[in-house]
């Protein structure tokens, strides 16, 4: 029996859930815009009327807009409000299952196979789902119906505002395959333009291609953008709610300006390693393998690592091994752009430790103790009431606080794929 | 935080007058469901809700916002009572 896979794309997002807030401007063109002073001043979403209106497009700088539009009301993001809309949008969602998948604040996938065997079924559901979500939430949303997620994807951006798409096996050739190879998930702009120089211009021409052109081509992406193509994309829908087994915990950061030298590596190292090791204590883990990656201001990419004698979370041992991998393996590669550390080869903390003759043992229990109250202290007060000295050789870098940057991103399927 | 009275450049707000903000009284029950008993607006006199009707999570779609929605019964008349996260406004 084939899956039933929903993709629920909420339209227009941002500017959605400001309008229902505004209603007496449902009629005018509208945009929610990056923060001006910040330097950020772009169009994050516009509302149909100021898009195909105006020719408002995403991503475009704010006073370019304007010109466009003066009558353009914009405005500023406000992201708490987006992601409670979001987490409703959810909760609905996980009424129908347990197997919802995030693909950013605004998307969602919904595997309906567990219970539902058609997709006939899947879309009297997926009709539920979106005129809840329009009558509880007042906002709209497009809704594809497919047996995989690429499909499903796709059919929810066919018919926009408020409808619900089904894309059936036997009519991919006169509706999926009809549609431009851009419209795949994971075809952005050059993928597009080599794919142009092979003949292949719609998705149909994509899952007819000879398999070995794509991989000359495009190498083994091509061949499972074939595998998209043709409906047959297997990655499942991840069950959020499960924790999925962690296998290394790692950060990176591009740092305010350059590390010139290697105190400001130093100090960006251990900043690093403590969001790490916090991370890692976080959830109950130790890792006996520290990874280091460097990329220099010509944006040359290297990594190195390094196997420790014990599985550790403190930041200590972790940004000491990361900075003796610098020092020994890359110190001719200054200036540096970013830096990356991970931990990898992970144990839980509850495992037991062999205790060395030669080592000081209750000097590394006492600084865990510390680290521990380290954490306490930040989880109730906030970072940055507890600091390094290190950090303080130069303030621009203190300000750097890597946990928490960076929390919402869509999961890529090419892990789920590559394995 | 719920209602965002912030000024946006250029653009006049027209003031809502479907939108009225209240105070609320309220039962707060052991399960967590909140069950309002009378709400007044800041100029107004306080109205007791004789009866809840409904429950459910709404769109506001002639004051704008959304929210629980509470169906009350105030005297002869059937009003909409919204809690949205901190606030409460009825639908006039």
């Amino acid at each position: 029996m084939g899956r039933v896979i929903l993709h629920c794309d909420a339209n227009s997002f941002y500017a959605s859930c400001e309008l229902c807030y505004k209603p007496w401007l449902k009629d005018k063109p509208v945009a929610v815009g990056g923060d001006q002073e910040a330097r950020h001043g772009i169009v994050l979403t516009a509302n149909p009327i100021a898009k195909k209106k105006y020719g408002i497009k995403t991503g475009e700088v704010l006073w370019e807009a304007r010109q466009k539009c003066p009558q353009l009301t914009i405005f500023p993001a406000d992201y708490p409000l987006y992601v409670h809309f979001s987490r409703m949008m959810r909760e609905i969602e996980e009424e129908y299952s347990d197997q919802v998948e995030a693909f950013g604040l605004d998307e969602n996938w919904i595997d309906l196979s567990a219970w539902n065997q058609t997709l006939d079924q899947g879309e009297k559901i997926a009709q539920e789902i979106r005129t809840r979500i329009k009558d509880e939430l007042g906002i709209t949303v497009s809704i594809g119906v497919a047996d995989n997620k690429i499909m499903a994807k796709l059919g929810s951006d066919m018919k926009k505002p408020d409808a619900v798409t089904v894309l059936r096996r036997e009519n991919y050739p006169t509706t999926a395959w009809q549609l431009p190879a851009s419209d795949l998930l994971y075809v952005g702009p050059a993928t597009k333009r080599k794919l142009k120089l092979i003949g292949v211009n719609t998705i149909g021409d994509l899952a007819l291609c000879d398999a070995r052109i794509l991989h000359e081509t495009l190498g083994k992406n091509g061949l499972m953008l074939k595998v998209f193509a043709m409906g047959n994309d297997p990655s499942p829908v991840r069950r959020i709610n499960v924790e999925t087994a962690i296998k290394s915990v790692g950060n990176s950061v591009t740092a305010p300006r350059d590390m010139e030298d290697f105190d400001d590596v130093k100090c960006v190292i251990y900043l690093l390693a403590e969001s790490v090791a916090a991370r890692l204590r976080e959830h109950g883990l130790r890792g006996r393998c520290v990874s280091l990656s460097v990329r220099s201001t010509e944006l040359v990419f290297n990594g190195c690592q390094r196997t420790l004698k014990k599985a550790t979370y403190l930041t200590s041992e972790i940004a000491e091994a990361a900075y003796d991998l610098f020092v020994t393996r890359y110190p001719d590669r200054l200036p540096l752009r970013s830096i990356g550390i991970s931990v990898s080869r992970l144990s839980p903390d509850t495992d037991p430790v062999q205790i060395s003759m030669f080592d000081d043992d209750g000097r590394r229990f006492r600084m865990e103790e510390l680290e521990h109250s380290v954490d306490d202290l930040r989880r109730r007060f906030g970072h940055q009431i507890v600091q390094r000295g290190i950090v303080y050789y130069d303030r621009k870098f203190a300000d750097v606080n890597p946990k928490e940057v960076n929390t919402i991103h869509p999961i890529s399927a090419f892990s789920a794929i590559g394995r | 935080m719920a209602e965002r009275h912030r000024s946006i450049e250029g653009v006049v707000l027209e003031p809502n007058q479907h939108k009225v903000f209240v105070k609320v009284r309220a039962d707060h029950e052991l399960d967590g469901m909140i069950r309002p008993l009378m709400f007044r607006p800041e100029d107004g006199a306080a109205a007791k809700i004789d009866r809840i009707l409904e429950i459910k999570r709404a769109a506001a779609t002639k004051a704008g916002g959304q929210g629980i929605r509470y169906t009350c019964r105030v005297g002869n008349n059937q009003i909409y009572l919204f809690h949205d996260r901190d606030i409460w406004f009825i639908e006039v």
